[in-house]
């Protein structure tokens, strides 16, 4: 019988499992659609190799862990990119279904991957600096404080230096990034869509010659996987974002060149861009990758390593660090949800490397207990 | 299709949820006053009833049930028209004002250490996830050297869900030993998230009333844009030996005005008043609570950190050092009814100004997570 705290709680259930039934197969729809497209891109730059041996081996790997599955597409795209002809590739379709729905819990995502409240959960020497809080069209100063609207313009009048602007939730691939003068942004704040989402405005951070020099008109950041095995933090795999062509964003979707860095913080040899061209040198400011490093990048690895160790609900998250020109990590971003991993496994081999094993143990452990304990209503 | 899927969600759970408080909480009103203890004088005023029918007129055209408003100043003697009814309460101002979204990451006792400062805050000693142990400083720790790191502890420990805890549900305070053999022999904490703190030391005037308990203040405030500020608070205190003040769980409750005194009289769940703790003897009335201005300052610094939010009810216990501690947050579904009964109209002044900002919020669309 239907009485009113049972259709209280067979509502919050059916959605439960509505949002995640449609996220699955809308991640394995949308990403088989992605793996045709980028296998036909791959084949324009270089061969498909097809081998046979090493097909049926995945084959094997794939379907004795994870249900039977056996699309072996991502492991052929990886193979022919990255030259390295290993089995424990993780197709992004086992990644986002299996190990990041159930591993990261991400209905506790929410308030934390909010640009609003990073202040709270970081300390302020690492993240750029905040001019402004903008929420539903309402000033906020960096300590929280409420500022009428015309004082607060006319204090970003005087400020006089190059700004960023960015939505406070959903700015995935660089979406609604304005970066100007604050001078010119006054007028732009007038506009609608301004008065009615979140947004934040920083400092544009002064960025590390060592990186300017590639392209100097973006943020160059390294992005940063990070991984909670049992005792300890463990940095996955990393890569360095470039912009291209006087972009302002780096980003990979915005036409930005990758290159993957080594443990070291040394570069790799070749960058790639979404259509998986490679370069060895940065097309417009024609400096090599190979040999180049990131300064300081010991420092930015142990600060994603520390802060990890706060978040006990997530196993993986991406960091978005820049260096600053005094050498200091920089927080920009960290995605707990929707991370791509394609990058990291072209340009650094398999992703999970030596703890694919843990984690498959793990997923298998903890795949029945996929809900929270009390779904968000 | 994700966000169409999330819209439809929005609207869907919006329009159930303000159904299922016009039914249901109705219905609740009317049983509420039927339980009314007959020591109470019934209220007759019909001119008093009328003018609350003209401040609900105002704000929520079409509602006209005043049943509310006879139940709370029967209860408390305060003839106020500002008293909100919980339908609309329940069904419009807390889902549009709070997002209930972000409710599960900011009720996550695992990230209160991060958004609150960490000195008034009770000292973690283990959080527990699927049977994973990590310490105050989140380094892991198998099983074993867990037990024998909370096995040491020479003071009272308590444990505690890490969600969901409201009304004292599985709470545990007792001593260390006891603890680990809990967390040895008992299947549900195999699975399933929960937090070791250190028990509270509380301040001794507050102790005198019940000492079992940790007798806490519930304050609840309001972002009202420009300004942060206090509505109403009120006080929990034990009762026959019990280790929890909760009012469900049966304890007894009693108002505090503005500068921290007590009311004359306490509440029980079935109405009952009290003008002395009934296990103490210990009378209401003239006491002052003690560090209550800094109780309130801390609520409305630590309010600055949550600007989505508007309302937040905060579990506040005083220290033995005279410093507020923090035990834990409520802004879904925090109860208004505990506030009204004793103190009388939630909002009061600021009911302009807190309708001012709902019906600026009604006019822009809700983000779709």
């Amino acid at each position: 019988m239907i009485t009113s705290k049972n259709l209280n709680k067979r509502l919050k259930s059916f959605f439960g499992y509505l949002f995640l039934y449609q996220r699955k197969t809308l991640n394995s729809y949308r990403l088989r659609k992605r793996i045709k497209k980028s296998l036909k891109l791959v084949s324009k730059q270089t061969v498909i190799k097809n081998d046979g041996e090493y097909h049926k081996q995945v084959r094997q790997f794939l379907k004795s862990n994870f249900h039977g599955y056996r699309q072996i597409e991502w492991h052929q795209l990886y193979y022919s990119l990255s030259n390295i002809k290993s089995i424990d590739f993780i197709p992004d379709e086992i990644f986002f279904n299996c190990f990041e729905l159930i591993l990261n819990k991400r209905d506790f995502a929410y308030v934390l991957s909010d640009k609003i409240s990073y202040d709270t959960l970081f300390h302020k020497k690492d993240l750029p600096e905040t001019v402004f809080k903008l929420i539903n069209g309402r000033f906020y100063s960096s300590e929280n404080y409420f500022l009428e609207r015309e004082k607060a313009l006319i204090e970003l009048y005087n400020l006089n230096k190059k700004v960023i602007i960015k939505p406070s939730v959903n700015s995935g691939g660089g979406r609604n990034i304005v970066v100007d003068n604050s001078r010119n942004l006054c007028s732009l704040l007038k506009r609608k869509e301004y008065l009615i989402d979140s947004y934040i405005i920083q400092e544009f951070v002064q960025q590390h010659p060592l990186l300017e020099r590639f392209h100097a008109t973006s943020l160059n950041t390294c992005r940063i996987m990070t991984a909670k095995v049992d005792e300890e933090i463990v940095i996955l795999s990393a890569f360095l974002r470039t912009g291209r062509d006087n972009s302002i964003i780096d980003n990979g979707q915005a036409g930005g060149i990758l290159c993957g860095i080594n443990s070291n913080g040394f570069l790799g040899s070749y960058g790639i861009n979404n259509k998986f061209e490679k370069f060895y040198t940065h097309p417009n400011s024609k400096i090599k990758f190979a040999g180049a490093h990131v300064p300081n990048y010991n420092q930015a690895s142990q600060f994603c390593i520390e802060n990890h160790k706060k978040f006990l609900r997530f196993t993986f998250i991406s960091w978005d660090i820049a260096i600053d020109y005094k050498g200091n990590p920089i927080f920009i971003e960290f995605n707990p949800r929707s991370q791509g991993i394609h990058n990291h496994q072209i340009l650094n081999g398999p992703l999970l490397g030596e703890y694919t094993s843990y984690f498959i143990k793990r997923y298998h452990e903890e795949k029945n207990n996929v809900l929270p304990p009390d779904f968000v209503i | 299709m994700g966000t169409k899927l999330r819209k439809i969600k929005f609207v869907l759970l919006n329009k159930q949820r303000s159904f299922f408080y016009r039914r249901f909480l109705r219905k609740r009103i009317k049983n509420l006053i039927k339980k009314i203890p007959s020591t109470y004088q019934r209220l007759n005023d019909d001119n008093y009833l009328k003018e609350c029918r003209y401040f609900l007129e105002k704000y929520f055209p079409g509602y006209k049930n005043t049943n509310w408003h006879y139940f709370y100043s029967t209860l408390n003697g305060i003839k106020d028209p500002r008293y909100i009814p919980e339908e609309i309460y329940f069904g419009y101002l807390d889902p549009l004002l709070n997002n209930y979204d972000y409710y599960l990451s900011y009720m996550d006792k695992f990230s209160f250490d991060l958004l609150i400062d960490n000195e008034y805050i009770p000292k973690t000693v283990m959080r527990i996830t699927n049977n994973r142990f990590y310490d105050g400083t989140f380094s892991f720790m198998n099983f074993e050297t867990a037990m024998n790191y909370l096995g040491n502890y020479k003071t009272e420990l308590v444990i505690k869900p890490a969600i969901n805890s409201g009304s004292g549900k599985n709470i545990t305070i007792d001593e260390a030993k006891n603890i680990v053999k809990l967390l040895r022999e008992k299947q549900k904490y195999k699975s399933g998230s929960f937090v070791v703190q250190e028990a509270i030391r509380q301040h001794p005037l507050l102790a005198k009333f019940h000492p079992r308990s940790v007798n806490s203040l519930r304050i609840m405030t309001a972002n009202l844009g420009e300004k942060t500020v206090v509505l109403s608070s009120y006080i929990n205190f034990g009762r026959d030996n019990q280790r929890i003040d909760n009012g469900a769980a049966g304890g007894i409750t009693c108002g505090i005005d503005k500068i921290g005194a007590l009311r004359k009289y306490a509440i029980d769940i079935a109405m009952n008043k009290y003008d002395k703790h009934p296990n103490s003897n210990l009378k209401f009335e003239g006491f002052k609570v003690p560090y209550f201005e800094k109780a309130v300052d801390f609520c409305i610094q630590q309010h600055k950190r949550f600007i989505r939010l508007t309302f937040i009810s905060w579990d506040i216990a005083i220290g033995e050092n005279d410093e507020p501690i923090f035990i834990e947050m409520n802004f879904r579904r925090q109860a208004i009814y505990g506030h009204q009964r004793l103190n009388g109209s939630l909002f009061g002044d600021y009911t302009d100004a807190v309708f001012q900002k709902y019906f600026y919020e009604k006019t822009k669309e809700p983000i779709y997570y």
